[in-house]
């Protein structure tokens, strides 16, 4: 069994460590020739994660066979705290089922952590058709939800031709945000049929601010049927996507 | 194939895989709707579990309806309740991983007709069963309790939800208070999934 990857930044594993932090205590990566990928639901089964990490997003990648691992997310979290925004990562299978972090930059330092039994498979997405789809600057959207968070427990998303809406509304107040096509963090919108649903903002603003690095987030929703936020890591078609049932009314 | 609790009832009746079937006086497959999405698990029925054919029906059984109750607001008919291994154990002593086997298609089957989206698993067997598979080595439920993990059963995703057995919880009044937690935790899962819909109508 062996495996080697290295990024010239530590910055996508941070993000999914935070990400992964916010839905589940083990994660099970599945790493092939092809490279990383990785789907964890949350206990209470409204929220999920997908990574697609493929083997161009790392300066150098080895995989000679195909194996599933998993660690404990509050492990790969500590780890990666400690990850400066300089470093390069390596990233191997150690002895004694462990998985060894190297951080790079001037000295080196070497995280060795546990590897845990598998308890989850490969599992199916979400079978979803969309009817509105918004490319919209990631900053943009993480202040949007931060700033219905002020008043709201969770967000009622609105898609129009033209215009796309985050609605929040609670006994202490209201908050509308609108993002209109000329808006310049509204990079695109394509709305097949207006729609409108609800989410919880409980994990999209802890999903959204952990995702940081990824510039541009693609939201896509239809009316009733969960959201799908997918954040490219780098222009090698590698992502991460993330899943939120809808709110039952 | 079997399609309904009944056939899976009476397909326990009449099973002889293992040694269990001898010496037992009823068989005690499980009860309840489960309507409400919620199953639990033990290990093996006990010696009144044994005469009336029906699952934690002693102290033990009291405990777990007491939670069921006061924790999550439900009946015991909105819940199944099961066992790992159907039969009595002679002696209440633990069930052999061969035993365990014989009788992991029964509990399959009882999963695939009830669907659960979370399944609570009472004490170390049926927490070794459910998350590592039938005739697994046991292990510490201390280690394992009140940490809900996904497991694939029967080709479902289904939330497996460790705590102890409420028999053991019996014999050391400090446990009651840990199971108590476990169940608000339970509770928080099951009512955070009501409110906001799950995933799981979508996969």
């Amino acid at each position: 069994m062996s495996f080697r990857a290295i990024s010239p930044t530590p910055e996508a594993w941070k993000a999914l460590a935070d990400a992964l932090a916010e839905l589940v205590e083990e994660a099970a990566f599945e790493i092939t020739p092809e490279g990383l990928t990785l789907r964890a639901m949350d206990p209470s089964r409204v929220a999920m994660v997908n990574l697609s990490w493929n083997n161009l997003s790392f300066e150098e990648y080895a995989c000679e066979s195909s194996m599933t691992i998993a660690v404990r997310v509050d492990d790969l979290k500590k780890v990666m705290k400690r990850a400066d925004r300089k470093d390069r990562i390596e990233v191997t299978l150690g002895q004694g089922n462990t998985i060894i972090f190297r951080f790079k930059d001037g000295y080196e330092r070497e995280f060795s952590i546990p590897l845990v039994e598998v308890g989850e498979t490969h599992r199916p997405l979400p079978k979803l058709a969309f009817n509105a789809q918004a490319k919209i600057v990631q900053k943009a959207l993480r202040k949007i939800f931060e700033d219905i968070d002020t008043v709201s427990d969770h967000v009622t998303i609105k898609a129009q031709e033209g215009l796309l809406e985050f609605l929040g509304r609670s006994e202490i107040g209201q908050v509308q945000a609108r993002l209109v096509d000329s808006s310049p963090d509204l990079l695109e919108l394509a709305v097949k049929e207006p729609s409108e649903a609800t989410y919880s903002l409980e994990y999209l603003v802890d999903f959204v601010k952990a995702v940081k690095p990824a510039e541009i987030t693609v939201l896509e929703f239809s009316s009733r049927m969960p959201v799908k936020l997918t954040f490219p890591i780098d222009e090698h078609g590698s992502y991460i996507e993330f899943y939120l049932a809808p709110r039952v009314e | 194939m079997l399609n309904s609790l009944e056939e899976v009832d009476e397909a326990i009746r009449v099973c002889r895989a293992c040694p269990l079937h001898s010496s037992r006086r009823n068989p005690v497959p499980g009860e309840g709707s489960g309507r409400s999405g919620i199953m639990f698990v033990g290990e093996a029925p006990g010696r009144n579990e044994d005469i009336q054919g029906r699952p934690f029906v002693g102290a033990a059984g009291q405990l777990l309806d007491g939670l069921i109750k006061e924790k999550l607001g439900l009946r015991r008919d909105d819940v199944y309740i099961t066992n790992v291994v159907k039969c009595r154990p002679p002696g209440n002593r633990d069930p052999e991983p061969d035993e365990v086997k014989a009788c992991w298609r029964f509990l399959e089957a009882q999963i695939m007709v009830i669907k659960p989206r979370m399944i609570v698993a009472l004490g170390r067997h049926a927490t070794t069963t459910l998350l590592f598979g039938p005739g697994s080595r046991t292990r510490s439920i201390m280690a394992l309790r009140g940490k809900p993990r996904m497991v694939r059963i029967a080709g479902r995703d289904i939330t497996i939800f460790p705590t102890l057995h409420p028999a053991a919880a019996l014999y050391n009044k400090q446990q009651i208070s840990t199971l108590e937690e476990d169940f608000e935790e339970i509770a928080r899962l099951v009512r955070g999934g009501g409110r906001r819909g799950t995933l799981d109508e979508f996969l």
